[in-house]
């Protein structure tokens, strides 16, 4: 993909919060009219749709005739993935304009249950399920022990992320985190729940949805009133290869391949990135992104952290918005949407003066026995 | 334990094996000689030359959690309780439960082998 070839000149994003009481499709449809807005199109302008997770009533319901409409479904990385796969339709002549749609209502239903018939299959974590193993929180407090007994990284370095990304949260109405502080006291006081994350360290789902309205640079540039941003490049990788070589926790994911191919179609190196919004699910998230995307020496994430890395006036400020953790869970889309909002200029008290390119990040899915997930990395541009 | 096992397919020897008298089987390359669990094909020679084959069953402790919340409630009177990834002697991971210790006292690199004569429907690991 050549930089600058495709601009995001849309964003619809509803109401987050927790059990809403809304249905999927009704948040895409409110996502979708405000991302039409913000675009400046009508609904027959939309000749693409791709949507996180299967749909069998998104295009009758949401009003829409597009000539194709994918399901995408790679877990915390379906986000950047919709991104990719709207460039590479709308570089195949297949569409010229996009709609990337996502919406979940986890906190208005209930987890899957166990038990009663099961195949080896549907165990979301494969034979490990049955020995209890279950939740993406202990997944990723297996590479966070690791982590910890490897590099020393301590249960306060965790809360050191977690009272940063509050504070960003805290100045920011549209997070769950809003006017709520808490210390690195309050941090290690609350609950173990799988170790060695505390009730602090988590993410808690949310309700949501968003819209992003995906098409040609070229095209951007006849839409008068749109504010459009741009995606320079795109990688992924898969922990998969690490699995293969028997090195899968020292890796968060596999992220060299996706941050190389990025920077390369971008032709910027990371001394460039303005800010960075890392999918954060767990507080050990941004700590071991952070030192393999590069801001960072390995092992140091921790001490990056708590020596204020991540603030606005560190070296490289990032979730902005909260985060999963103090902001909202929509996936991949919350780091996409804070992304977006700082180089429109709309992160009111986080923004990050003068944003103009930021890096995105999404991993997951594919857990299996192996464990390992899809990473996707994106760098967007306030220009081409 | 969340109820009964339930086993892949392609992986019937191994959970046939371990019914039958507990010994613990890898899916072993034979033109390589690396083994990986479960079945898989050999990344660098496919899945012709697999064959599953009798192993150490012992390892060390790569890494670990302890649960302290029951996720579903078959899980209540087991918390807490250990899962561990073990880096078998032949090189594959096996997850699994740490047995017969305090969960508090478990060690990344510690060194573990699997618990027989308990009649687990599920291989689990205890200190060595």
């Amino acid at each position: 993909m050549k930089r600058g070839s495709i601009a995001i000149v849309g964003m619809g994003v509803t109401k987050q919060g927790r059990a809403l009481g809304v249905t999927e499709v009704e948040l895409r449809r409110q996502a979708l009219e405000i991302a039409l807005a913000d675009a400046g199109v009508e609904r027959d302008a939309i000749d693409g749709y791709i949507l996180a997770s299967h749909e069998r009533e998104d295009l009758r319901y949401l009003g829409l005739s597009p000539n194709f409409s994918w399901p995408v479904q790679t877990g915390g990385a379906t986000a950047p993935c919709t991104f990719i796969m709207a460039a590479g339709a709308i570089l195949s002549g297949q569409a010229e304009m996009v709609a990337c749609a996502y919406a979940m209502a986890p906190s208005s239903g209930g987890m899957p249950g166990f038990g009663g018939k099961m195949s080896f299959g549907s165990l979301g974590y494969g034979y490990p399920a049955q020995v209890g193993m279950i939740g993406a929180a202990s997944a990723h407090a297996l590479h966070a022990r690791w982590h910890m007994d490897h590099y020393g990284t301590t249960s306060e370095h965790l809360g050191a992320v977690a009272v940063q990304l509050r504070n960003h949260a805290l100045n920011r109405p549209d997070a769950m985190g809003y006017g709520q502080p808490i210390t690195l006291e309050e941090h290690q006081a609350s609950p173990m729940i799988v170790d060695p994350f505390r009730m602090l360290d988590c993410c808690r789902d949310t309700d949501g949805g968003a819209v992003f309205i995906v098409t040609s640079a070229e095209r951007a540039k006849s839409m008068a009133q749109t504010h459009p941003v741009y995606l320079l490049g795109a990688g992924m990788g898969h922990n998969i290869g690490n699995w293969h070589q028997r090195d899968v926790y020292a890796h968060h994911d596999a992220i060299a391949p996706a941050i190389g191919r990025a920077l390369a179609q971008s032709g910027v190196s990371l001394d460039a990135i303005d800010t960075a919004q890392f999918y954060d699910p767990f507080t050990i998230s941004v700590i071991m992104q952070l030192e393999h995307y590069g801001f960072c020496a390995p092992g140091q994430g921790g001490p990056f952290v708590a020596d204020g890395g991540i603030a606005l006036d560190g070296k490289i400020p990032s979730n902005t918005g909260g985060g999963q953790i103090s902001g909202f869970y929509a996936a991949g889309f919350t780091p996409l949407i804070e992304a977006m909002k700082q180089l429109r200029g709309e992160a009111g008290a986080t923004q990050v003066k003068d944003a103009r390119i930021a890096l995105t990040s999404g991993h997951g899915l594919n857990g299996g026995v192996q464990n390992t997930w899809s990473h996707g990395t994106l760098i967007l541009g306030a220009e081409a | 334990m969340i109820g009964d096992l339930v086993a892949g397919e392609l992986d019937a020897p191994f959970w046939d094996a371990w019914k039958a008298d507990e010994t613990f089987l890898l899916h072993r390359c034979a033109t390589c000689g690396r083994h990986d669990w479960p079945a898989s094909c050999c990344i660098d020679h496919g899945q012709a030359p697999m064959a599953w084959v009798p192993t150490s069953a012992a390892g060390t402790i790569d890494t670990y959690t302890i649960f302290y919340r029951a996720y579903v409630k078959e899980l209540a009177g087991d918390v807490p309780y250990v899962v561990a990834v073990v880096r078998l002697d032949e090189g594959p991971y096996f997850h699994t439960r740490i047995t017969g210790i305090a969960p508090d006292a478990v060690k990344s690199g510690m060194r573990v082998r699997v618990r027989r004569g308990e009649g687990d429907a599920f291989p689990l690991f205890q200190s060595e």
